[in-house]
């Protein structure tokens, strides 16, 4: 991180809210803590510290329009509903924060929501020579190895 | 005794290796490129969400090279190819690694056409086994096309629910299939991270499968007479005579300087590219065409292997199919015989996957439809 940028404070409350909201609309349960959460925004912030301004512009907003509406349900159910279109309100918050939200909470758990048994950048899947595997496995009979026909 | 070896891919660490199991002398390892952090989280992170893996920066760009063609299709393209850094080419690759076949090697006895390999199949088997085991290859150990003298370090995955349809497929087309050879690090494997299956293969978080780093990392652990020298890639093998070395010079491109270093012994391994030009470039000690240039055959000829795609679409997905496993496993040699080869060309190939991908679609798209094999 840059000297510059050393002493914003990140509001990591109301980004952990923002990140929850996800989770309770899709029906997903990403396994994500909030201490977790915290560690890889400051992970996206280490490689790419314009990464504090992307998240302050996302609390801003989430601020104001909790202002403008009253509450944070509505605030936030606004917030995606903004930057969720082809041309979002903030293309910062939409494609920086909000998008990368999406696939956190895909990759880190939500995809079972789905079905899957396991996803790309899942971490508690398991080695793929354990059984029974961390994967769905193909059930046809496997009959036509190699060399059992000419 | 000074020994330089230039390039730090998997072929310079495996030389290294071998040298100091014969503890032959001090180790230099020149490498062009600079360090490029594998297995790191923040870089992770940035894959996951749609970046690019940190080595991207250490690609040709189209200002690097000249070629020409006679079809724009037809050009050769090196952008993507290689890795000009710290570990080589390995750091990206997909780690395939099925073994040649025994005609391979007898391309002229079988086809009239080409050459035959200096040596036979038989003659590299127990190499390819050594081989498998320093890279950490998964794979079934039953399969013997080709034969084999000894297993495969880990057992090969078992086919993912994607390879269903492929089955099928085959099946009723009568195509034998087998499990696909790949460098991943299997349950219990020792002194390495065992795959986890995260699926992010193209940069892994925990070094799962093998990249030539790892083996950076060991060299500079464990061997007190080994020096690594980064950004600088090298320019010339002086030649004492025919028979001996006597320095290599490199420019260090952090200072812009050119440094030579004594070298009694030089091995050079900087690729299909950048060997063959520094070998033109060492003019002396009675190679006055370039070390083993005296037919001016070095740098010619090279070769590579082409391949291509076919795509089929599903109709549906109902078993919202997805590449759950995150690495292809599922090959087939059945094109790959001596009776192809003898009939005009063989192939291998792999089914591997397309789409659907969750995270390139936008979040309220989420509802997988099809899915491309």
């Amino acid at each position: 991180m840059e000297d510059n940028q050393a002493a914003v404070t990140i509001d990591y409350p109301s980004l952990w809210t923002i990140f929850t909201f996800i989770r309770t609309n899709w029906g997903t349960n990403d396994n994500v803590g909030e201490k977790q959460f915290e560690l890889i925004l400051n992970y996206r912030i280490e490689l790419n510290s314009v990464y504090t301004n992307y998240y302050q512009e996302t609390v801003t907003e989430f601020n104001l329009l909790q202002q403008k509406y009253g509450d944070q349900q509505s605030a936030l159910k606004m917030l995606f509903q903004e930057n969720q279109q082809p041309t979002p309100k903030i293309t910062n918050i939409a494609n920086y924060v909000l998008k990368e939200f999406f696939t956190m909470n895909v990759a880190f758990g939500g995809f079972k929501a789905i079905g899957y048994k396991n996803y790309r950048a899942w971490m508690g899947g398991g080695n793929f020579n354990q059984n029974p595997p961390p994967y769905r496995t193909a059930q046809v009979n496997i009959s036509n190895k190699q060399g059992a026909k000419s | 005794m000074n020994v330089v070896i230039i390039g730090s891919g998997v072929i310079g660490s495996v030389v290294a290796e071998q040298l100091f199991a014969a503890n032959i002398g001090n180790i230099t390892m020149l490498e062009a490129g600079p360090s490029i952090p594998m297995a790191d989280a923040s870089n992770w992170f940035n894959v996951i969400n749609g970046g690019q893996p940190p080595y991207e920066n250490c690609y040709d760009t189209p200002e690097d090279f000249t070629a020409t063609a006679d079809k724009p299709s037809d050009m050769w393209n090196i952008v993507g190819g290689r890795i000009i850094g710290r570990g080589g080419s390995t750091l990206h690759w997909g780690g395939w690694l099925p073994r040649f076949q025994p005609e391979d090697f007898l391309y002229k006895t079988n086809t009239g056409q080409g050459l035959d390999w200096p040596y036979t199949y038989t003659d590299l088997e127990p190499y390819y086994c050594q081989a498998e085991n320093f890279l950490g290859v998964a794979g079934d150990s039953t399969d013997q096309n080709p034969w084999r003298s000894k297993p495969y370090p880990y057992p090969a995955a078992k086919y993912p629910l994607l390879m269903e349809p492929v089955i099928t497929a085959l099946d009723a087309l009568n195509v034998s299939y087998c499990h696909m050879p790949v460098s991943r690090y299997g349950k219990g494997a020792v002194d390495r991270t065992p795959c986890m299956t995260i699926g992010t293969c193209k940069y892994c978080p925990i070094s799962g499968r093998y990249t030539g780093d790892q083996s950076v990392d060991k060299l500079q652990q464990l061997q007190n007479d080994f020096t690594l020298i980064l950004n600088a890639p090298a320019l010339e093998v002086k030649m004492e005579s025919r028979s001996k070395a006597q320095s290599v010079t490199y420019m260090n491109i952090i200072t812009g300087q050119k440094v030579s270093i004594e070298a009694d012994l030089v091995f050079v391994c900087a690729g299909a590219l950048e060997t063959p030009k520094i070998l033109q470039n060492s003019c002396s000690g009675g190679w006055n065409n370039g070390v083993g240039n005296d037919n001016d055959l070095v740098g010619r000829y090279l070769m590579a292997s082409p391949y291509f795609y076919a795509n089929g679409d599903l109709s549906e997905n109902p078993e919202q199919i997805e590449s759950e496993l995150g690495f292809p496993s599922l090959a087939s040699r059945a094109f790959d015989t001596v009776e192809y080869q003898k009939s005009g060309g063989k192939f291998y190939f792999n089914a591997d996957y397309a789409t659907p991908n969750l995270m390139s679609l936008r979040p309220w798209q989420m509802v997988i439809k099809r899915t491309t094999l």
